[in-house]
């Protein structure tokens, strides 16, 4: 049984939907996508303020919405939680009103989560007064608050403190069989706190897996740029490609036409003099930033082909990496990997 | 931060602009024989006129005014910006050139008025019903745009929220909507109700002038000026009263255009 | 435009070519031919401005510019500056005058009192309605109207079904008539002419004179000369 299944299609606006999607009980998807790519459409057709054209949608193994079958539950009947990227706290009531506007909660379970979230004192204060975080956090325990078997987040985290941040998480983490989707932009924020990531781009999902299979597998530039790897456009011309710069990479793969070459930045081996080896891509670049991170130190480089290479902390030692040094680059031909664009 | 001095200096000279006819009101008025003038039945009959014809026309105004606000906000129909238009008409109408169309709609030879009269033997020129009509006809549009102006700012967002939530339409609609509906109702209630009292032009020209029936205080007052000026001072001084007594309370985050803080 | 602007300035407007003539509403329809037999005479044009009398009064006590008032009660003359030189040239009857056709058939002074009638009158601030409350007639107005005028306009829209207006409208207005043959008799309008500043004094002696005369009767006025 799943908590939602969607294979449908759906029109908003000049965008047309078309989605083949489930979410188990009890797991925490994470939605991303470019602006435009539909998840607000989408979460809108899960709650019901969006109808679709075709195909079906189930929730918690109940037809909901069935158009050839002129089936559809109104959004008040379905087990649904939703709290909007504008949250839409009702300005007229106290925090404690809001929290507990479902028919479908109980004044124990909207004390417990006024305490949980941190929002207690807060409880007989109308929404104008609380902070960002704060009515963020009153947005969810209303949507919790009413038992639902699917909760929908947009951009939950966006600008939000420390604090809310952590009593949110919290939160999230306690869940039983409730599923979770969650909208966000935040590739990091996806990878942590999803147990699955959808990519939707132009309506349609190009990706459904874990965290690290979309990071190390990505099959479009937008995923590609989500995990933080290289994208260069070019025009392939079978075994080699133009950059826009002018600069000839040479390919591992045939291809003709517009492309995208994704490269990961782990793949660029820098050398301090011309390095003699198998890789066939080679070339003289200067370093224009230094990042460090965890455990590595990603390059900025300019040159012929301006892209980003990662290397340990103690080989940006050794050779010696400042802002303006020069340095060879490297990266195989196989390692490079051709999207059409 | 100190206002600036030019803007102070120009809100003083408005204010004052304002203020000026209302002073000279007061400094004619014959505050010793007051008593007695506004004792006397020819102030004290269009006063009651008038307030009987303002609330029951402020009523009507919020029977026929809230579901055509509704309507303008909410339903995306075609022809709405020409009904909008059209419901504003009166207010930009002469309200001498609103009473003649009146008449030729309703009066007793008017495109609808013959047939009331002729099947229902009921007449609007000349009687109290008729100056209510009038006044109705006035105050419509300040009614509908204050409560037109509030629902179309929210939109239906948080309608929608509520029932994701699990409340029914009804519940919905109870404690969303109206609530939410309460502020913007009250002082489109009090704008409408204040038009209708002032009436002048409409009334006289579509139900008449007739102390006890149709002389409300504006065309009580239009008429003593010429011949008993004391007494329409009296009638202006009541008039004054009367409005000041409704529009001082009223909160000015109330009025149309402010967002509606609860 | 020029006659529009000199008539805005100064209140001792003492242009000769134009002359602004304050004149009681009921003289609406006889005054245009009497200016332009003025105008042929002497040259001199004139703007006219119709209201009540007691209305135009006022706004001549509070310091309208107006070359001339033509009143349809003495009594106005009380307004200060009103002392220049005047003429009584003419008079004019009340009527019983009904919408056309006569709808409701009404035949004699008894008629009125019938209740189901529409009764509209002038109010008694207006010199009309002053008049028509010395006639003696038990009248139970449905609306007293700020000007006779109005009273027309509601006979001629077919709203009233009986009025008292000026002899001079029934023969002015297509959709009003008398409601049935009716003696000329008193209490009547008197219209007094009064000249305020001195170059309406030529206006003033032709309002006197038997070509004024002519104009006036044939508009259904009473002058000295038709009796």
């Amino acid at each position: 049984m799943s908590a939602l299944h969607m294979i449908g299609t759906a029109h908003a606006g000049n965008l047309k939907l078309d989605v083949d999607l489930s979410i188990e009980p009890g797991e925490t998807v994470a939605l991303l996508g470019p602006n435009g790519a539909g998840k607000t459409s989408l979460l809108r057709i899960f709650t019901g303020l969006l109808p679709l054209t075709g195909g079906r949608l189930d929730l918690s193994n109940c037809a909901v919405d069935v158009p050839r079958a002129g089936v559809f539950v109104e959004p008040h009947r379905r087990p649904i939680g939703w709290v909007p990227q504008d949250r839409l706290l009702f300005p007229h009531l106290t925090v404690r009103q809001n929290v507990g506007f479902s028919p479908r909660t109980t004044r124990k379970h909207v004390d417990q989560l006024l305490e949980v979230l941190g929002i207690g004192d807060l409880a007989d204060k109308k929404p104008d007064v609380c902070s960002g975080g704060q009515a963020q956090r009153v947005a969810l325990a209303r949507a919790v608050a009413a038992n639902p078997d699917v909760l929908l987040l947009d951009e939950p985290s966006a600008a939000l403190d420390i604090d809310s941040r952590h009593l949110i998480g919290q939160l999230l983490e306690d869940r039983g069989d409730r599923a979770t989707l969650l909208v966000t932009h935040d590739p990091v924020e996806a990878a942590t706190t999803a147990d699955r990531i959808i990519v939707l781009e132009s309506g349609h999902v190009t990706h459904s897996g874990s965290p690290v299979d979309v990071r190390t597998r990505p099959r479009t530039r937008y995923a590609a740029s989500l995990a933080g790897l290289n994208t260069i456009a070019a025009v392939a011309d079978n075994a080699t490609a133009t950059t826009s710069d002018g600069a000839l990479v040479v390919l591992g793969e045939p291809a003709t036409g517009p492309v995208h070459l994704v490269v990961p930045p782990v793949a660029i081996a820098l050398h301090r003099t011309v390095p003699d080896g198998s890789p066939r891509n080679v070339w003289e670049a200067t370093v224009a930033e230094l990042q460090p991170a965890f455990g590595r130190v990603r390059v900025v480089l300019d040159g012929p082909l301006p892209i980003v290479a990662e290397v340990t902390p103690a080989a940006a030692e050794v050779l010696g990496l400042v802002p303006g040094a020069r340095v060879w680059a490297a990266v195989k031909a196989t390692e490079i990997t051709v999207h059409p664009a | 931060m100190q206002p600036p001095r030019p803007i102070l200096a120009v809100a003083a000279v408005a204010t004052l602009f304002i203020s000026l006819p209302v002073i000279g009101l007061l400094q004619r008025t014959p505050w010793s024989s007051l008593d007695e003038l506004l004792s006397s039945e020819s102030v004290i009959r269009p006063l009651l006129l008038s307030l009987l014809v303002s609330v029951i026309a402020a009523l009507v105004v919020i029977v026929l005014g809230t579901p055509l606000a509704w309507t303008l906000a909410r339903v995306d129909m075609p022809g709405r910006r020409v009904i909008r238009a059209l419901v504003l008409l009166p207010m930009v109408l002469p309200p001498v050139v609103g009473g003649t169309a009146l008449l030729f709609a309703l009066g007793r030879r008017g495109l609808i008025g013959q047939w009331l009269d002729r099947w229902f033997g009921l007449t609007l020129p000349f009687t109290t019903l008729g100056a209510i009509v009038a006044a109705v006809f006035v105050a419509l549009p300040f009614y509908v745009i204050t409560v037109e102006g509030t629902l179309e700012s929210g939109s239906d967002e948080l309608e929608q929220m509520a029932s994701t939530l699990g409340a029914k339409p009804t519940g919905v609609l109870r404690r969303i909507t109206l609530p939410r509906l309460l502020p913007a109702v009250g002082a489109g209630t009090a704008l409408a109700w204040a038009r209708a009292l002032g009436e002048f032009g409409a009334t006289i020209t579509f139900a008449g002038n007739l102390p006890g029936r149709t002389q409300t205080l504006p065309l009580a007052t239009f008429l003593a000026l010429e011949s008993d000026t004391e007494e329409a001072l009296a009638l202006s001084l009541v008039m004054l009263a009367v409005s000041l007594a409704v529009l001082v309370p009223m909160r000015s985050r109330w009025l149309p255009g402010r967002r509606t803080e609860q | 435009m020029s006659a529009l602007l000199t008539s805005l300035l100064a209140c001792s407007g003492s242009d000769t070519d134009n002359l602004t003539v304050f004149a009681a509403s009921s003289l609406t329809d006889v005054l245009p031919d009497l200016a332009e037999a003025f105008e042929e005479q002497t040259g001199t044009t004139i703007t006219a401005v119709f209201g009540g009398s007691n209305h135009l009064a006022a706004q001549l006590r509070d310091g309208a510019p107006a070359d001339t008032f033509l009143t349809a009660d003495a009594r106005f003359l009380g307004t200060k500056g009103l002392t220049g030189q005047s003429i009584s040239f003419a008079t004019n009857h009340l009527v019983v005058a009904v919408p056309s056709g006569n709808p409701a058939g009404l035949a004699s002074v008894a008629d009125l009192a019938r209740s189901e009638l529409r009764v509209v009158v002038c109010a008694e601030s207006v010199p009309c309605g002053a008049a028509t409350s010395h006639m003696g007639i038990r009248i139970e107005a449905d609306s007293r109207e700020p000007s006779v005028r109005a009273v027309l306009s509601r006979l001629s829209l077919g709203e009233a079904d009986v009025g008292i207006v000026y002899a001079s409208d029934v023969l002015a207005v297509p959709q009003v008539e008398e409601a049935w043959p009716q003696p000329r008799a008193c209490p009547c309008i008197a219209y007094v002419g009064v000249a305020i500043t001195d170059s309406a004094t030529p206006f003033i002696k032709f309002m006197g004179s038997s070509a004024a005369a002519e104009i006036l009767s044939a508009h259904g006025f009473s002058t000295e000369t038709s009796g």
